[in-house]
């Protein structure tokens, strides 16, 4: 049973959609990978979820949490959602946390609001909060400021704040993305862990691939503010049906530890993602598409096809997968 | 060359960058112990290599790279570019390096002055050349082609630009002078993956075409794999490897270089072909 289930949401800025006819469903203990380049609209959509898109944005749809609209209620029944069913990391830790309270106030705030602990209680559950985001001397670091802690503490605080009162989803928008390697390794596992644990089901919002491959089961591709492709992670990554994906994914693979050296000139999806209210009407994708024709001036549905869903009237067939991906965009 | 750390080509081509006993210290406080950023760091850079600079943040790469093109003083050792003196120099004697050694950073919006259109953003590093009217156009016209901008782009401002193409025009504003040298600071860290391939992809072809030693110093293992031919770890402020890519990737000699391998995230299923 869904935990979370979106349904054509739709939000625009005046007359401009920035996200169309999004719908996707997490159930419990699932974990959903989010890609597309910036301006696709994947954090809009993360944003509209956590109800905090702000009041000149127009939304429409459903964004169903335990079984009722969040888009239905009043502000006030928003708030003891947001840290309390929902959880969230974003990428940048140190605005995410308050830089003139102790790393452990911020955390008992979260449960001092929403479980009406007392102070004392309170602190006691952050200290527990940050043992299990593996601070190797919790009772000490909690007293610390946001400022005397590494960009992967910081990272660590905000995620015992998401976990605090054991949601049932987690929204991760690009957590790791600011880290060392070394230290996005740490985090990646620590997410993994705490998020089975814990039964919460991960929207994670990455432009790293690899990163949703080792992370998530199942992927949902977006551009121009729609879903194009999603499906289960080793189908739509092993074999991407959608030019866009294909594209992302043959341009990371070029760029991997596991890539041809040899190769001089890496593939790459022509041009780039317009400005909001710039993409084309139909496929928002034809402009860049090597694959476009005429007929790509409607918008194809999405629909099953293939084990996943899918909108593109000309979707790179099984049998050409290989060779399309690759030759998207590069010359000579 | 005699320097133990930096393997010699046997080709024997020219020694264009060299660091010896490299370091830098600061002082916290006044009455502290200084703390050393980088610590004893030798460097031999031949012409026409492309060398990468990896290690996390705080590692003292970025440090390294500012005292190489002498935005920084170093407080032990010393730089030289094709065997001159270049740390603790006079701006005016610096004057032929500063044309031959240039660089670009990861915010282009940083380095490019908001207030000035991209023409001019180009145009004034010709100054120093004493072109005329006529050359200096036509040289900001070549320039915007090599990055692949077209030409109107020169009338425009830079906040009119996309995050990859800003990086071109800072790109572009380096060739001006015809430098030897492009020291380039984590130039595609802030760009999308599809966008990042086509800035790698102009840096290849313009090393290729301008004759560049290229300097790259980026936290990201798999672009400097795809782009350097050599390779240079750097941990706590000192160098712990370094030598050709090849076989620091496939056969890394220290355990720092091993760990930041492993860390790399990679894709599990079935790789499409590339070429």
């Amino acid at each position: 049973m869904s935990v979370l289930s979106v349904t054509d949401l739709t939000i625009s800025i005046g007359e401009t959609p920035v996200v169309s006819d999004v719908s996707f469903e997490l159930d419990r203990g699932e974990r959903v990978g989010l890609i597309g380049e910036s301006g696709s609209g994947k954090s809009m959509t993360a944003f509209a979820v956590m109800g905090l898109l702000p009041d000149t944005m127009t939304v429409s749809g459903q964004i169903r949490l335990d079984g009722s609209n969040t888009l239905e209620m009043t502000e006030k029944q928003r708030c003891e959602l947001r840290g309390n069913r929902v959880g969230m990391v974003f990428q940048e830790p140190m605005t995410a946390l308050n830089p003139t309270m102790r790393v452990g106030a911020q955390i008992a705030e979260v449960v001092r609001i929403h479980r009406g602990l007392r102070r004392r209680a309170a602190w006691q559950h952050a200290v527990d909060l940050l043992a299990r985001v593996e601070f190797p001397d919790p009772a000490a670091q909690a007293r610390r400021y946001p400022h005397q802690l590494s960009g992967g503490q910081r990272q660590r605080v905000a995620l015992a704040i998401a976990i605090a009162c054991d949601p049932a989803v987690i929204l991760a928008d690009e957590p790791t993305t600011a880290l060392d390697v070394t230290v996005q390794a740490q985090m990646l596992d620590l997410m993994s862990r705490l998020v089975d644990e814990q039964g919460a089901a991960l929207l994670l919002i990455s432009h790293d691939l690899a990163v949703v491959d080792r992370m998530c089961s199942r992927v949902v591709t977006m551009y121009g503010g729609r879903i194009v492709e999603s499906g289960e992670t080793r189908k739509i990554f092993g074999e991407p049906r959608h030019p866009y994906t294909a594209g992302l994914r043959s341009t990371s693979a070029a760029v991997s530890l596991d890539s041809d050296r040899t190769l001089s000139e890496l593939p790459f999806i022509p041009g780039q993602v317009p400005g909001a209210g710039r993409f084309p009407p139909g496929c928002p994708f034809r402009t860049r598409c090597t694959r476009a024709s005429e007929e790509c001036a409607t918008m194809p549905p999405l629909a099953a096809a293939d084990e996943r869903l899918l909108a593109c009237w000309h979707p790179i067939t099984p049998t050409a997968s290989l060779a399309a991906a690759g030759t998207d965009g590069s010359s000579t | 060359m005699t320097d133990s750390n930096s393997p010699a080509p046997a080709d024997g081509r020219a020694v264009v960058l060299e660091a010896r006993g490299l370091g830098k210290s600061y002082r916290a406080r006044p009455a502290g112990a200084p703390v050393a950023a980088l610590r004893d760091v030798n460097l031999t850079v031949f012409e026409g290599e492309t060398v990468g600079i990896v290690g996390e943040s705080g590692s003292g790469k970025s440090t390294l790279a500012r005292m190489l093109i002498a935005l920084d003083t170093p407080t032990a050792g010393e730089v030289r570019y094709r065997g001159r003196l270049v740390s603790h120099q006079s701006e005016r004697r610096l004057k032929e390096f500063r044309r031959k050694v240039q660089m670009v950073f990861q915010d282009p919006m940083g380095s490019l002055d908001p207030r000035m259109r991209v023409g001019e953003i180009l145009a004034e590093p010709l100054r120093a050349l004493g072109l005329n009217r006529a050359d200096e156009k036509a040289t900001v016209a070549e320039l915007l082609a090599a990055v692949a901008l077209p030409a109107e782009a020169s009338r425009s401002f830079p906040h009119q630009f996309s995050g990859g193409q800003r990086q071109r025009i800072a790109i572009a504003r380096t060739l001006g002078p015809r430098p030897d040298v492009l020291i380039a600071d984590e130039p595609v860290s802030a760009l999308d993956v599809s966008v990042r391939a086509q800035v790698l992809n102009l840096l290849t072809q313009l090393v290729r075409d301008y004759r560049l030693t290229l300097l790259f110093i980026s936290h990201d293992m798999a672009v400097v794999r795809h782009l350097c031919d050599r390779v240079v770890v750097i941990f706590r402020g000192q160098v712990v490897e370094d030598g050709a890519t090849e076989q620091v990737y496939e056969n890394p000699q220290h355990e720092y270089t091993r760990s930041l391998l492993n860390a790399v995230p990679r894709m599990s299923a079935p790789a499409l072909a590339e070429s």
